[in-house]
């Protein structure tokens, strides 16, 4: 048996919802949930990991996205499996508080991605030596910062918490105030993407 | 509402796909965010380059889905 971990959630929330269908997975299975303490996960039985394409991304992206539509979730990785209904449940009773206080980080927020533009050509721009490819990393992290200090011009008071990534940053924003988010941010000329499930924000 | 809605603003429409950064960052988040059952999430992904990676994904990527 695998089992494919989608998400986490308040065993509230995982609950069947009257009048709601049974939520489904990658390959439209019935999904199950796991409860443990006040937590429950959402999970399906497969026949092997499902395979790393844009199809199965998407289609990742989509339950993940209808189940936020029932209430705050912790979206997993893609890809999270394990053998047994155990390994799941020990996983959520061992952290228990970690995953309690990050469901509180998320709730009714959403993810938007900010990033510094990628060069023209990344096929034919390969660093001539290892001190040009470090410089590189530099420059990117000075592009980083200075994007991060644009987005809190443009954003002020709207992200919940921002995280940085190599080329990115990730902004936590409430739900209300997504629009305006998007819409002061892209007026500054950022290029920005989401509104995404909280991926990046599930650990502290 | 006025409310960013997630599930009817991006249908998986060729418009969608076609964008290439909103892939990269699907991918970004999809591959190094979200949780794992052993241990922390602790990738230090602020050292990593992960945008070439990426690129190179997504141009096979986006060939496959227009294919089919």
């Amino acid at each position: 048996m695998t089992l494919l971990l989608y998400a986490i959630a308040e065993a509230t929330v995982a609950e069947p919802h009257r009048g709601e269908p049974q939520p489904r997975g990658l390959a439209d299975e019935p999904l199950s949930t796991l409860p443990s303490g006040d937590l429950a996960a959402f999970v399906s039985d497969v026949e092997t990991v499902p395979e790393a394409t844009p199809r199965k991304f998407l289609a990742y992206e989509q339950v993940i996205e209808r189940l936020m539509s029932r209430g705050t979730v912790l979206p997993a990785r893609f890809g999270t499996t394990a053998e047994t209904e155990h390994e799941i449940k020990a996983m959520l009773a061992e952290r228990q508080l970690e995953f309690l206080e990050a469901l509180s980080r998320v709730k009714g927020a959403v993810e938007f991605a900010i990033r510094v533009p990628p060069p023209p050509d990344p096929t034919q721009d390969q660093p001539d030596s290892g001190t040009e490819y470090m410089n590189r990393l530099m420059d990117q992290s000075r592009q980083t910062t200075e994007l991060a200090k644009q987005v809190e011009g443009a954003a002020q008071g709207l992200t919940i918490s921002t995280r940085r990534t190599a080329r990115s940053l990730a902004c936590l924003v409430s739900r209300q105030q997504a629009s305006e988010f998007l819409a002061r941010t892209r007026a500054r000329g950022l290029t920005v993407t989401g509104p995404w499930p909280p991926y990046s924000f599930v650990a502290r | 509402m006025t409310t960013a809605e997630l599930v009817p603003k991006r249908p998986p429409s060729p418009g969608y796909l076609g964008n290439d950064i909103a892939l990269i960052d699907l991918l970004d988040r999809l591959l190094y965010g979200g949780v794992v059952i052993h241990g922390e999430i602790t990738l230090g992904v602020a050292d990593i380059d992960l945008v070439k990676l990426d690129l190179r994904v997504l141009v096979a990527s986006i060939d496959k889905l227009l294919e089919s």
